[in-house]
């Protein structure tokens, strides 16, 4: 082997090896932890204040049910592997005042749900029947995020999609389009299942009773005070229509 | 530390499961999104992507299943990776041409069978040159780390780090001579 090859053989490894490598030579060098800690440590830090002229409002949505009030950040001290101390762990999040109170009515049409409804989806699952649930959505920057919970009183596999309009976006089997910018933040916790070619779970399995949330976030035209959340491959199917507060 | 004792100390002590799971898993969680983002990425991104994968699996560890962690744990990492790749490539794309934006290391990935045995044996021969030589082959042709950096990590000077380096890989040329 030529000294160039055995380069790009090092740098063109499988996943394996790469475990292998990172973990026997240290990808993460000595110096690195305590730059590294810091970093999670601020993304596991809450804000002591928050001055409201320096942050930017998320726009307002429609939310009949709020999903996770008692969601927790952690507090994380790794004493000596460089005596950070993580703030605030299972400390209940406020509610957000744009938020709190009683739940704004979502415009919706036949068949379409609102955040917070359970419905059965159709055609994801060759048995058993799927509940999907939208309990959060929120836009900010041009991009939307919506939160889903799927349920099941059956074991179900779900192999098929979800998708928004499909003028925004398009999630075919989990997987977001490469020429979209979005995708899935993080499936949990169900077994899911992926070819490994998008990295992004093609299924995920979920045992009698069991659930999962699926964040999803995508990219939505400025002017969008509207969209759809679609179960399925197919604009007849169940949605969740999510409508921004203020909107006509 | 088996992921049933992490996730008992997780619910018992959670600075201590924390700090264990970081002890057990950053190297492995570094290893999947470093290979995933080297392409596409800085290693700015690298890290960035790293702390956000571990702050969201702390604070979600309650909802993991006890037998499942590192499968948990990987998929989070290859997920989160993909998804930055994937943004940094959009956003990119914006800024250069099309046919200038790199595919994520998967599309490069050698995944017929005589180029797993080829990287198996590489790995093998990588090991085969004992330190500090093997860390810097790695830490120099993987992780693309500076001299400078690997000279400190393995305590030489970059001069002598540098020899050593040229050494090994004709150490490496010779081992591998009939592979292609």
């Amino acid at each position: 082997m030529r000294k160039k090859d055995i380069i790009r053989a090092l740098q063109e490894i499988d996943e394996d090896t790469a475990e292998k490598l990172g973990t026997e030579y240290h990808g993460i060098a000595d110096a690195d932890h305590e730059r590294l800690l810091h970093k999670i440590e601020q993304h596991l830090a809450v804000p002591e204040q928050i001055v409201p002229e320096e942050v930017q409002p998320a726009q307002k949505i429609s939310v009949v049910t709020r999903f996770g009030a008692a969601a927790a950040c952690a507090v994380v001290c790794f004493g000596t592997l460089g005596g950070l101390v993580w703030l605030r762990m299972h400390s209940p999040v406020q509610e957000h005042p744009e938020t709190s109170g009683a739940p704004v009515p979502v415009v919706v049409t036949d068949p379409a749900y609102s955040i917070g409804e359970r419905y059965a989806a159709s055609n994801l699952t060759a048995e058993g029947t799927l509940y999907v649930k939208v309990t959060d959505a929120s836009k900010e920057n041009g991009l939307c995020h919506v939160t889903v919970l799927l349920e099941s009183e059956d074991a179900v596999s779900l192999a098929g999609g979800i998708t928004g309009d499909q003028t925004v976006f398009q999630l075919d089997n989990f997987r977001a389009a490469v020429e979209t910018d979005g995708g899935i933040v993080y499936v949990t916790p169900c077994r899911a299942e992926s070819t490994g070619e998008a990295g992004l779970p093609n299924t995920c399995t979920l045992e009698p009773g069991e659930q999962c949330s699926v964040e999803l976030w995508y990219a939505l035209p400025e002017d969008t005070q509207t969209w759809r959340l679609i179960t399925g491959s197919s604009a007849e199917l169940p949605y969740t229509e999510i409508v921004m507060e203020g909107s006509p | 530390m088996t992921d049933r004792e992490l996730q008992a100390l997780m619910k018992s002590s959670l600075n201590d499961g924390a700090k264990a799971l970081y002890q057990q898993y950053a190297q492995y969680v570094y290893a999947i999104i470093f290979r995933i983002l080297r392409d596409c990425g800085t290693r700015e991104d690298v890290e960035d992507c790293f702390a956000e994968t571990f702050a969201e699996v702390i604070q979600r560890f309650d909802s993991i299943r006890e037998d499942h962690v590192k499968a948990y744990i990987g998929q989070a990492a290859r997920n989160r990776a993909l998804n930055y790749c994937r943004s940094l490539k959009s956003s990119r794309l914006h800024t250069m041409p099309l046919e200038d934006a790199q595919e994520p290391a998967e599309a490069h990935v050698e995944t017929d069978t005589e180029g797993r045995l080829l990287q198996t044996e590489l790995l093998r021969q990588v090991q085969a040159l004992g330190e500090p030589d093997a860390t810097i082959i790695v830490q120099k042709y993987y992780f693309n780390r500076k001299m400078a950096d690997i000279a400190e990590m393995v305590g030489l000077t970059p001069h002598a780090a540098q020899v050593r380096c040229s050494r090994a890989l004709k150490r490496l040329r010779t081992a591998m001579k009939d592979w292609r």
